[in-house]
């Protein structure tokens, strides 16, 4: 059995992975029980339960990933589902990430918590046994400097923001050292609250933030079978605002080579970002790259 | 006889600026079938057969980035880079 390497981005909002073979994403939920009316769901069978992963559920907001309860569901799933389905055991060098604040305190503990972990999910009719063989925890936001090493070369300057489901993670790199760094909790789940409720307000509503979602793409609000105008473009601007007024006071912002602003809530904003001529890169999928990189660079 | 593949049915939401201009090219160089010009253009951006017209730096700059990674290579830079993030 050969040893396969994953580089897998648990987010709040999705769960990325790249492989050798491939780049996979799905919405960051978990569900108890089986929702049979979709046979496309995606459905784990984790401690004896069954649950149903990447349709409407619960996403949490757990600082602490190792506690956090859907943490493990995902990141198993996350596995299997880029894992040959024809195999019950799999040997996995894992690079998992976290925020960059959040990195330093709880890079040690999350490590120890996934490596050399046995553990058997129920996947597709079989019990699959799963070994997290070697682990490695790089921070958020930090896989540019690899992907893109010429930008990173002695005497350029970096800013990379990485606007996420729960953070926007910040980092100044000077060459290729990593000065200074910050997480703020002004991510895209911040965000959909606040249009959430804008939304539930105005028009009477429970809606939740897989609504809030869908409203942003059609560019109106479903109310009683009609459409409605929202002012959409009013909260966007507001929340670029304040987390360019966070950067911005807190980092280097005009005399920086390149401002890159990546992760999948940079797609989202894209029309508000205030900045042109950052990196190229993945945006949604950036930090699973830089994983599995790093993967490459010492599993390899 | 080749084997036919398997069409996928779904429905997608674009901006409506973004739809009449796809509506348009579909018209003009399609005979108005919406789906081969998706097919074009995702064909198009997979394997590069692109008649957007590009300058050579934003090509080299796609390439690089393609290179990077698909291709990552090992090196001792990237390992000294990974170490000091690492270590923090």
């Amino acid at each position: 059995m050969s040893d396969i390497i994953m580089g897998i981005d648990v987010g709040y909002s999705h769960t990325k992975t790249v492989t050798s073979k491939r780049k996979d994403i799905f919405r960051s939920t978990v569900r108890e029980g089986v929702i049979d009316l979709n046979p496309h769901a995606i459905v784990i069978e984790y401690e004896g339960q069954k649950l149903t992963i990447g349709e409407r559920g619960t996403i949490t907001i757990n600082e602490d990933k190792i506690n956090d309860p859907v943490f493990e569901p995902l990141l198993m799933t996350a596995i299997l589902r880029n894992a040959d389905e024809n195999l019950t055991n799999y040997s996995i060098n894992l690079v998992t990430g976290l925020p960059i604040a959040w990195y330093p305190k709880q890079k040690d503990r999350l490590k120890d918590f996934l490596q050399n972990k046995h553990i058997t999910i129920g996947y597709k009719g079989k019990d699959r046994n799963i070994h997290i063989k070697d682990c490695l925890v790089f921070p958020q936001s930090a896989g540019l400097a690899l992907t893109s090493p010429k930008d990173f070369e002695e005497g350029r300057t970096n800013l990379v923001i990485d606007i996420g489901g729960l953070t926007v993670d910040v980092s100044y790199y000077e060459g290729r050292r990593l000065v200074k760094y910050d997480s703020w909790q002004l991510g895209m789940l911040k965000f959909y609250d606040k249009l959430r409720t804008a939304i539930n307000g105005e028009f009477n509503v429970e809606v939740d933030d897989q609504d809030v979602e869908r409203f942003i793409e059609e560019g109106k609000i479903t109310y009683k079978q009609k459409q409605y105008d929202f002012n959409f473009d009013k909260y966007f601007k507001q929340h670029m605002n304040d987390i360019v007024t966070k950067v911005k006071t807190a980092f280097p912002w005009d005399i920086v080579h390149k401002i890159t602003f990546v992760g999948g809530g940079s797609l989202r904003f894209q029309d508000y970002i205030p900045v042109k001529g950052g990196i190229e890169c993945d945006l949604i999928q950036s930090n699973a790259e830089a994983f599995y990189n790093v993967g490459v660079q010492k599993f390899g | 006889m080749a084997k036919k593949l398997s069409v996928v049915k779904k429905s997608i939401s674009l901006r409506k600026d973004v739809f009449e201009t796809a509506e348009e090219m579909a018209d003009k160089y399609f005979g108005g079938n919406f789906s081969a010009y998706l097919t074009y253009l995702v064909c198009a951006d997979k394997f590069g057969l692109t008649r957007v017209q590009q300058s050579e730096e934003v090509v080299q700059a796609k390439e690089e980035i393609k290179a990077s990674v698909t291709n990552f290579k090992k090196s001792e830079e990237a390992n000294s880079y990974i170490d000091s993030i690492l270590n923090i």
